[in-house]
């Protein structure tokens, strides 16, 4: 495992020199250890977090290029966070943050859309999801991150919030 | 010619005693008055009704009877005047009141004998016959029904106050119009009146009055005609019996008055049969409705409470004699969840009183009733609201409302409900148990299958055959679970009644195409050919994204699960006004006549289904006509065993608003 380890990050920091920093924030520990050994295989720096209270203490002091961000929790629920979040400066405001979910009843799909229409982040229901399928997404974000799509999206979407 | 004289004086007191013997046996006052007007003669009969003696009536003139009562100014001219110009007269009215016998009316007859120069008088006394018929007149006046002397071309000729109250249109304007003009249904009044010319009688003839201000009395008519001396018919006597529930009350009332009549002891006794079989299926009614679990109120015509039983009394906290007689809507308000007091109009009891047609959706606290104006008005389930008790608390309510009905007419209504708090949190638990119970499973099937999929991938170290094998079988059976688990939760959201329709625009074509790309290593395994039939431009409609997705996920994992190795699927979106039909065709196994009735059914599966996929849940199709239906769309199949199955889907362009996945 190790080796393997290794052997990725060698890769990754060859091409990119600074590994990207992903803050995972999810209550349930198997979960969170299948992404966060994922990612780590893939190169990335992986951050963790319990709850929304202590993601977001992390996210403020390690400011990652992502957040993957479980939706219910205890102390702090994800989208508590994330208003938080969005509230405090222009990094706050624009870190992209792909929500995590396995809710899919008829109420809970409705908190899932008040949220990405509130912000346009990306969601995915967890137990759908293959693992393969969770990392093309997190690269996908990433990628539109650094062609700035997603900061442009934000700043538009702030804009007309501003203006309504 | 003395003695001719005589003879003939003899003659005449033979001729005048033969009349007196005569007048003195007739039922009829007789007097016999000379040419100078003097009392000749008189019956008994005319001494006793006038109360007259005989020594002062014989040789008296007739105006100096009874100290000069009978100077009357009609019998001056009668016998000054007329009598002999005319000699004889006949039905000679002469109403008098006499200070001894009070007011007589009299008809007078009478003949002048020429050659005894008598005038024969006779006198009947008509005052008790005219009374009487006044007395009748005036107890059809007092009558409250309506009734009517019609003509035989159907004309009113006479009324009583009760048909001027029920029209309101005065007498004179009544007299000489057509009887038929003053019902709700003149068609039906003519034919009642040509019956009437048929059989000569008609009883109990339904039909309703309507007063000029729009008010409608229900009546039941009995008529007969009325014929004259010769037999012809003069016209017809109607008389209508109120049967609204007011107007028996009152009758049953009458009725009991009459009782102290001697004539009706017999039927006294039956009434009072009556009366003890009412008041004991009245006890009976009573003790059922009391001891019914809801709450119960009975209100009249206009919403005052009539009857309320024990449980409304408990629930409500207010005393039966403190809300008899109050309006219902008043004294008990109703409030929505953030405390908005309903008003009284907007009540479905004021509504269902009203007439209107109120259209009631049931289930979740925040259901909306929808009314229109129409006459039927069907028993109204109520949504959930809050009642109010005496003391200001409040709790949850749901319950139904009926009106009451007689005929065609509503005369009050019945409301029963009940406090659903208790409901309402079970409801709140079962909802909340799957919310939970969804999360709960889904997040160690989460952690299963990602571990499995790494493991699979050889990502921490490569695997020999049989571990392989173990590992796929880990996951295979954990994506069967997460699938089950999923039309398990759909299925109990669909009998819970939480799916609620989110209305939007939905591009039929865009979604085909994702569920499609979702099936496509089924597709490629397989060698299946796709033959897509739909525009995205002509493809939209106003529903709900995800729950047509559920239903093209079902019919489109159908469509590849059951077709041969290198079929055909065709798809197939064609929009129309109203509607957008969407087929999904296949040339595969196609389902067994046997099987087509229970398609739908929950759990249900087809014979050669179970041989092909024995771990299908047998819930896709029941959980696609429950979606298609709650869209307000309709789901059906064709099918032929080794031909193909077409399954088709029509959908509203638009979904109602207010449909609430029950």
């Amino acid at each position: 495992m190790k080796k393997i380890k290794n052997k990725t990050k060698d890769k990754v920091q060859n091409e990119t020199e600074v590994k990207e920093k992903i803050l995972i924030v999810e209550d349930d520990i198997p979960v969170m250890r299948a992404i966060s050994d994922k990612l780590n295989r893939e190169g990335f720096k992986v951050i963790e977090a319990v709850n929304g209270k202590e993601g977001l203490s992390l996210a403020f002091a390690e400011k990652p290029d992502i957040i993957l961000l479980d939706i219910l929790m205890p102390v702090m629920d994800g989208p508590a966070m994330m208003q938080k979040l969005r509230e405090d400066g222009v990094w706050g405001k624009t870190v992209p943050i792909i929500m995590l979910t396995n809710l899919s009843t008829a109420a809970d799909m409705k908190t899932v859309k008040v949220v990405i229409e509130a912000e346009p982040i990306y969601y995915l229901v967890k137990s759908n999801w293959s693992m393969t399928d969770v990392v093309g997404k997190v690269k996908e974000v990433l990628d539109d991150k650094k062609g700035s799509k997603l900061a442009k999206k934000i700043q538009n979407s702030l804009e007309n919030k501003l203006r309504s | 010619m003395k003695s001719k004289q005589l003879e003939e004086e003899k003659l005449r007191q033979t001729a005048f005693t033969y009349i007196k013997e005569i007048i003195d046996v007739l039922r009829e006052c007789f007097i016999i008055i000379d040419s100078d007007l003097k009392v000749i003669a008189a019956n008994e009969l005319f001494y006793q009704t006038f109360n007259v003696k005989k020594e002062d009536t014989e040789g008296k003139l007739i105006f100096d009877l009874g100290n000069r009562q009978w100077d009357i100014p009609e019998l001056r001219l009668l016998f000054t005047d007329i009598i002999p110009k005319q000699g004889v007269i006949s039905d000679y009215q002469v109403d008098h009141t006499f200070e001894t016998i009070g007011e007589k009316i009299m008809l007078l007859n009478a003949k002048q004998i020429e050659a005894s120069q008598m005038i024969i008088v006779a006198i009947e006394d008509v005052t008790e016959k005219i009374q009487t018929s006044l007395y009748a007149r005036s107890l059809i006046e007092a009558s409250l029904d309506p009734l009517a002397t019609i003509s035989p071309e159907g004309k009113i000729t006479d009324v009583n106050e009760g048909l001027i109250k029920a029209t309101g249109v005065p007498r004179q304007i009544l007299i000489g119009t057509d009887f038929s003009n003053y019902f709700t249904e003149p068609e039906k009044a003519r034919q009642g009146y040509k019956l009437v010319f048929e059989r000569g009688l008609v009883t109990d003839y339904p039909l309703t009055i309507r007063h000029k201000n729009g008010k409608l009395t229900d009546v039941l008519y009995n008529a007969s005609v009325y014929r004259d001396a010769k037999g012809s018919v003069l016209g017809v006597f109607a008389a209508a019996r109120d049967v609204t529930v007011k107007k028996v009350l009152e009758q049953k009332l009458a009725e009991y008055a009459v009782t102290q009549d001697i004539k009706v002891v017999k039927r006294t006794a039956q009434l009072g049969e009556k009366v003890k079989e009412l008041e004991e299926s009245k006890a009976k009614d009573g003790a059922v409705l009391a001891s019914i679990g809801d709450a119960l109120v009975v209100v009249d015509k206009e919403g005052k409470i009539t009857f309320v039983n024990t449980v409304f009394e408990e629930l409500l906290l207010w005393k039966k004699e403190e809300v008899l007689g109050k309006r219902m809507v008043e004294i008990i308000p109703r409030e929505d969840e953030d405390r908005t007091t309903l008003p009284f109009e907007e009540r479905i009891l004021s509504l269902v009183l009203a007439g209107k047609k109120v259209i009631a959706t049931r289930t979740t606290t925040t259901t909306t009733t929808t009314t229109t104006t129409t006459t039927t008005t069907p028993t109204v389930v109520l949504p959930a609201y809050y009642y109010i008790r005496k003391d200001k608390t409040r709790f949850l309510a749901a319950g139904v409302v009926s009106p009451i009905s007689l005929g065609n007419k509503i005369i009050g209504a019945v409301e029963i409900f009940r406090d659903i708090t208790k409901e309402k949190e079970v409801d709140k638990a079962k909802s909340e148990f799957v919310s939970l119970a969804s999360h709960q499973l889904r997040t160690p099937t989460t952690a299963i299958n990602w571990y499995s999929e790494m493991l699979l991938n050889e990502e921490v170290g490569s695997l020999n055959d049989k571990q392989k094998e173990y590992c796929k079988e880990i996951h295979h059976g954990n994506q069967r679970m997460i699938e089950l688990m999923n039309a398990l939760l759909t299925v109990s959201r669909i009998e819970l009644g939480t799916f609620v329709i989110d209305r939007a625009t939905v591009n039929i074509s865009e979604v085909l195409d994702d569920v499609i790309e979702e099936l496509q290593i089924q597709i490629v395994d397989k060698g299946l050919r796709f033959k897509k039939s739909y525009q995205k431009n002509k493809s939209k409609i106003i529903s709900d994204s995800t729950l047509i997705r559920i239903v093209f996920q079902n019919l489109l994992a159908n469509a590849v699960e059951y077709s041969k190795k290198n079929g055909v699927v065709s798809v197939l979106v064609e929009k129309g006004d109203l509607m957008t039909e969407i087929q999904i065709k296949d040339n595969g196994y196609g389902i067994p006549v046997n099987a087509h009735a229970k398609l739908f059914s929950k759990f249900f599966r087809a014979s050669n289904a179970q041989a092909i996929k024995p771990d299908g849940t047998g819930l896709g199709l029941y959980i696609t006509k429950s979606i298609v239906e709650a869209l307000g769309g309709t789901v059906s199949f064709k099918s032929k065993e080794h031909v193909g199955t077409t399954f088709t889907v029509t959908l509203p362009n638009t979904v109602a608003s207010k449909n609430k996945l029950v």
